[in-house]
């Protein structure tokens, strides 16, 4: 803690402003240098939510603009100061510098945690790198302080939320060009955060053949073969209609399903329910659980009788408790073990252990 | 597909072949999509390196890639397996030219990371692979796909249809089936142990001489079709890549008695000698009409569970499969708890650790921190020492871990000091209570 945080009640009076930014990562870092370099204490500054629609002092995202570049220049230049002498306070020591890597590992932390549905986020990033600048240079290490607690709480929110958009967008075939060939694509989707411009590049440089846009309840994004343009969500946005190749798609989740394994705890968790609407395939999953104890009584119905008694080779002979077989587990017993199924994992960085 | 509309039993047809030739391949465990990073070629498709689990089924299992059969007709008897020729299961037969397209429609549809293709034996080795090879050569040439490919790689077939396929693929796999050869030989007669390890050892080499780590291998560049000379990654020669994602395989575990020991000797000597990637263990689901030499019933899911943490620490934690099985009973992992925790349990003089001062790899034996937790750990006391209560805030489950722990507030021992009653003092109280207290006052 420095002497900022002390003398907290004494200051508060003196600064109050809003900062004017656009919302955008590459905003913050702007605005958050300028004040940084006039030395002006984070309780001062009130960092408004971009997306909240109602109360919003400024304007729309990013609209239409394309790069982010762009964006970041039309943040004002000049901070607006309320009580311009009390902002420029001096140091009343020299810090030492925080090292070029330690800036820009917080940085990519930064990046995404500026698009976190999170109304204080941005104030939060600047307190934090105020921090860095006042001694504190070590501090993105000291992952158990409340400030990066919750700075990492929100980035893993966040890096999850944009795994998740790359993973459940789905395009359905809206139009495809006679003379062209090209083929347009649209997709629905709800994220928890903000993740769209975090995964941009993502769908750039994988469909960089099509053209797509992604369409959100908070903004859009849209690939038009060169760039990928974000703008403001409008409301009574249309979804786009239905494509053949769903109904193929269907066919093929509900038969690479194995019913002898159901454990749809274990699908919820990863695939949550909000997510369903846009999903086409979850359209068939309650069918499926439905009938998954059918399927597999069925299965064991061509088991002899003699063989279904006899009992298979206990993998644990030593332990006193019988295992018990299939046919005597209830599934919420089997349920309650929580099995993680490492055969779906993937191999590198994206689950915990 | 791209004349589904005017043909619906077109349509219909595929859907039929979809259907009977994705529940073929369900019992392949396999569904990764990582290992391989490839940046977008301006057309469709490139690999993030991560892989990206598109759905999930009720199972929990994760969809990544669009995983089926070329075909489940088989010339082989396995007994274990859905599509052996004696199984009178449905039959069907997918084209080259099928395959592609469903690939790219659903891939352009962000529906999968790409393709895994297996197929049953048809005619002969060489001709199944021809066929798999064929898939990957459509795609890769034909539809300029760049997203994730893993072929099968069929034991027997020739070394210059291997090459063709892992110029093409990601990744590679030939599956061992069973953890003995003497288990092959019984529920498996038509195949080969040592033709299986064969094909693995040829990808392992290729793969390793692209990596330029191995010195000379002596047919690379003789034995290749002229088809191969063909490029397919902008400007790059396909000379220079081979199955980037490496290969793997899968094990069926339960279809025979070998214990867990003998899984993991197997899995472990498969890592060593052929450098895979994952061994996949399947635990055998009892399949329709099937064959007295095969158990009943599946094994419980919690074994195929306790292996694959087993894996685990094998290929994350530095563990041995000598030092896990001095935990195991009757050579089999206990099924109550995960193996490292069997594991300290057998060895507590190793125990307690101090976190902020012990070495990477003795805190990777700490019962409840895992790799990334160690790491952070590691990162962290470096500024101060760490306490409990930041394990707390990092999500290590300090039950689990706390006997085993010296942090920078908290020794385990410390703990038994609030249940000592400190006995011998009072009891030497006790005898001249009646002197100096009232006995109720120093009972315990």
């Amino acid at each position: 803690m420095n002497d900022g945080w002390t003398c907290r009640t004494e200051m508060e009076p003196l600064i109050n402003m809003m900062v004017d930014f656009d919302g955008t990562f590459e905003g913050w870092r702007a605005a958050a240098g300028r004040y940084l370099r006039c030395e002006i204490e984070p309780h001062g500054l009130h960092w408004p939510d971009p997306y909240q629609r109602c109360g919003s002092l400024f304007a729309p995202l990013g609209s239409n603009g394309g790069g982010s570049q762009r964006d970041a220049d039309r943040v004002d230049p000049a901070p607006k100061l309320t009580n311009s002498a009390a902002a420029f306070r001096p140091l009343e020591k020299r810090y030492p510098p925080v090292s070029a890597s330690r800036w820009a590992g917080f940085l990519r932390l930064a990046q995404r945690v500026c698009y976190a549905r999170f109304s204080e986020r941005f104030g939060l990033l600047y307190r934090v790198a105020w921090r860095m600048r006042h001694g504190e240079s070590d501090l993105p290490l000291l992952l158990t302080d409340p400030d990066m607690l919750a700075i990492m709480r929100w980035d893993s929110s966040v890096r999850r939320d944009a795994h998740k958009t790359t993973a459940f967008v789905r395009f359905k075939l809206v139009h495809r060009d006679r003379q062209t060939g090209i083929e347009y694509f649209a997709a629905s989707h709800r994220p928890q955060h903000y993740p769209l411009r975090l995964v941009g590049s993502f769908f750039a440089d994988r469909f960089a053949s099509m053209r797509w846009a992604i369409f959100t309840p908070d903004e859009n994004a849209c690939w038009n073969g060169s760039n990928t343009i974000y703008s403001r969500a409008r409301d009574g946005q249309a979804l786009p209609h239905e494509d053949d190749v769903e109904q193929l798609w269907c066919i093929y989740y509900s038969h690479i399903f194995n019913p002898a394994r159901v454990n749809a705890a274990a699908m919820q968790r990863e695939m949550p329910k909000h997510h369903w609407q846009t999903l086409p395939e979850a359209t068939v999953i309650p069918e499926l659980i439905r009938h998954a104890q059918q399927a597999t009584r069925r299965m064991q119905n061509h088991i002899d009788e003699p063989q279904r008694r006899r009992k298979f080779p206990v993998s644990d002979p030593g332990t006193s408790s019988p295992t018990k077989s299939i046919d005597q587990q209830s599934p919420d017993e089997s349920g309650a073990v929580r099995l993680k199924d490492n055969s779906g994992r993937e191999e590198d960085g994206t689950v915990n252990e | 597909m791209q004349g589904h509309r005017e043909d619906r039993d077109g349509l219909v047809d595929l859907s039929v072949k979809l259907a009977i030739l994705a529940d073929a391949a369900k019992y392949d465990a396999s569904c990764a999509s990582s290992g391989a990073k490839r940046k977008g070629n301006g057309k469709l498709g490139n690999a993030t390196g991560v892989g990206i689990c598109h759905s999930y089924t009720p199972d929990g299992r994760c969809v990544s890639l669009l995983k089926i059969l070329l075909t489940n007709f088989c010339i082989y008897d396995c007994v274990y397996c859905v599509n052996r020729i004696s199984s009178n299961t449905r039959r069907a037969r997918f084209t080259p030219e099928e395959v592609a397209s469903l690939t790219i429609n659903f891939y352009k549809r962000n529906y999968i990371e790409g393709l895994f293709l297996s197929s049953g034996i048809i005619q002969s080795p060489d001709y199944t692979m021809e066929q798999l090879v064929r898939c990957a050569h459509l795609l890769r040439l034909e539809h300029q796909f760049n997203g994730y490919i893993h072929l099968k790689a069929v034991p027997g077939a020739s070394s210059a249809l291997l090459e063709l396929a892992g110029r093409y693929a990601d990744r590679l796999s030939a599956n061992i089936e069973l953890p003995t050869a003497a288990d092959l030989r019984h529920l498996a007669p038509q195949k080969d142990h040592a033709e299986i390890t064969a094909a693995m050892g040829q990808i392992a080499e290729r793969i390793e001489v692209r990596r330029g780590r191995a010195s000379s291998i002596h047919d690379a560049e003789t034995t290749l079709p002229t088809e191969a000379g063909e490029t397919y990654r902008s400007g790059r020669r396909a000379k220079e890549v081979f199955a980037p994602a490496g290969q793997s395989t899968q094990m069926i575990v339960g279809a025979t008695p070998a214990s867990d020991m003998t899984i993991l000797r197997t899995a472990d000597g498969l890592y060593r000698q052929y450098a895979l990637r994952r061994v996949y263990y399947s635990a055998f689901s009892p399949i329709p009409h099937h064959d007295s030499r095969l158990p009943g019933i599946a094994p419980p899911l919690l074994r195929e569970h306790r292996l694959y943490q087993a894996d685990w620490l094998l290929r994350f934690y530095g563990f041995t499969v000598a030092e896990i099985s001095t935990a195991a009973v009757n050579d089999c992992l206990s099924l109550n708890m995960d193996p490292k925790l069997a594991w300290a349990l057998h060895h507590r003089g190793r125990f307690p650790v101090d976190i902020n001062r012990a070495p990477r790899h003795e805190l990777l034996r700490v019962p409840g921190l895992g790799v990334r937790n160690v790491d952070r750990i590691i990162r962290m006391r470096r500024i101060r020492s760490v306490r409990l209560e930041d394990l707390v805030q990092l999500r290590v489950p300090i039950r689990r871990a706390r006997p085993f722990i010296i942090a920078g507030d908290f020794h385990p021992s410390a703990l038994k000091l609030d249940q000592l009653s400190f006995a011998d003092v009072s009891r030497e109280l006790l005898l001249f209570a009646h002197l100096t207290a009232p006995v109720g006052g120093v009972n315990e």
